[in-house]
């Protein structure tokens, strides 16, 4: 089996979630009043707001929308990181299970090599990312500003699990507030990083 | 006295000194605040409380207003506490067109948990203490708050043109 060459795919997603932003921040701005003194164009304003907002759940204009489109946006931010912290994840360990062939390749005899590196590849699944952190950063990660990447990945796990757990408002992590461009600033760096080393 | 209620008590008297540093900076970003505005705002300020990683204590919220027109709230300044990623306090700009964050980052680094000592910024440009916006360009820059991109984050988050 050949394996796919890996890319870095975090910045579609960001880009993705950029225009999730946009796209809210239009809506909040459609479902305002239109205002015009006069009361022809009053009217056209309507129907085009009319226009714009049919057949969707924004029309008619519910009394709570702008609550609902910032509820709509906090769950949308919160589930980037989720989805950025999983995507990440998977990077990580496919980057790792692509590393270890080398075992299939080299280890003698090949009939050892081959059952040692199926083992390993199906291990590295069931990796803590923590430990997977700590042995980057023993390795790949040694310069002091390479090493700080790996903390702030560590507190955005912490965050990502608090999220993941409900939000428990008596367990909270050191962090719960964080800007999805800055979970994405930090994981991005950490894959280019990883990616300098590869294949 | 028990190893566990002296523990408490500290942990305690830990957590209100840092809800005092926390609200002082936000006292300061207020008054800055004021003076930047008062020709052209008016405001009005609201006690809330919040919960964070320190407790439950009481914020004041400053509302920015227009001068004498019907509907006044422009924005409004939401204290959210220390627990900020990269930072050190938080302070959340609102407007009907959405939500800013003001972080209060130090210019030796950043405090984790998991870390020993203060991690480096992974953003350039933070020169000193204080109140920054993150601009999310293709490069985060770290800008720190003056009278102008205040009056700039207004116009971001509500229908007043700057």
């Amino acid at each position: 089996m050949i394996p796919s060459v890996l890319s870095n795919p975090l910045p579609a997603m960001w880009e993705a979630f950029e225009t999730s932003e946009s796209a809210l921040k239009v809506a909040r701005k459609t479902i305002r009043q239109p205002q015009s003194q006069k009361a022809d164009c009053q009217d056209e304003l309507f129907k085009y707001q009319r226009r714009l907002l049919n057949k969707t759940t924004l029309f008619p204009i519910p009394a709570n929308a702008e609550f609902l489109i910032t509820d709509c946006q906090t769950e949308s931010q919160d589930l980037f990181i989720l989805g950025l912290w999983a995507t990440s994840e998977r990077f990580i360990r496919k980057y790792l299970q692509q590393k270890s062939i080398v075992i299939q390749q080299y280890v003698q005899p090949p009939t050892l090599g081959n059952s040692f590196y199926q083992y390993l590849y199906k291990e590295i699944e069931y990796w803590k990312p923590t430990d997977i952190l700590d042995f980057l950063k023993e390795s790949l990660f040694t310069t002091q500003n390479d090493k700080n990447l790996i903390g702030l990945a560590k507190q955005i796990l912490v965050y990502r699990d608090w999220v993941a757990h409900g939000k428990n408002p008596h367990k909270l992590p050191s962090a719960t507030h964080l800007k999805p461009k800055q979970a994405y600033d930090t994981l991005n760096k950490i894959i280019n990083i990883l990616l300098q080393h590869y294949p | 006295m028990g190893y566990l209620k002296v523990n408490n008590m500290a942990t305690q008297i830990n957590n209100e000194a840092k809800q005092r540093g926390y609200l002082e900076k936000v006292g300061q970003f207020y008054r800055q605040v004021q003076d930047w505005i008062q020709n052209d705002f008016d405001f009005v300020m609201e006690n809330s409380s919040i919960l964070d990683t320190i407790g439950t204590y009481q914020v004041e919220v400053l509302s920015i207003c227009r001068k004498k027109t019907p509907d006044p709230t422009l924005a409004d300044l939401f204290p959210q506490g220390i627990a900020v990623f990269m930072g050190e306090g938080l302070i959340e700009m609102k407007g009907i067109f959405g939500t800013e964050w003001i972080i209060y980052m130090l210019k030796d680094g950043i405090i984790i948990d998991n870390e020993h000592d203060k991690v480096m910024h992974i953003y350039k440009g933070i020169e000193k203490d204080g109140w920054y916006w993150l601009e999310e360009s293709e490069e985060t820059k770290p800008l720190m708050m003056n009278k102008a991109l205040f009056f700039n984050l207004l116009s971001l988050v509500s229908d007043y043109d700057s």
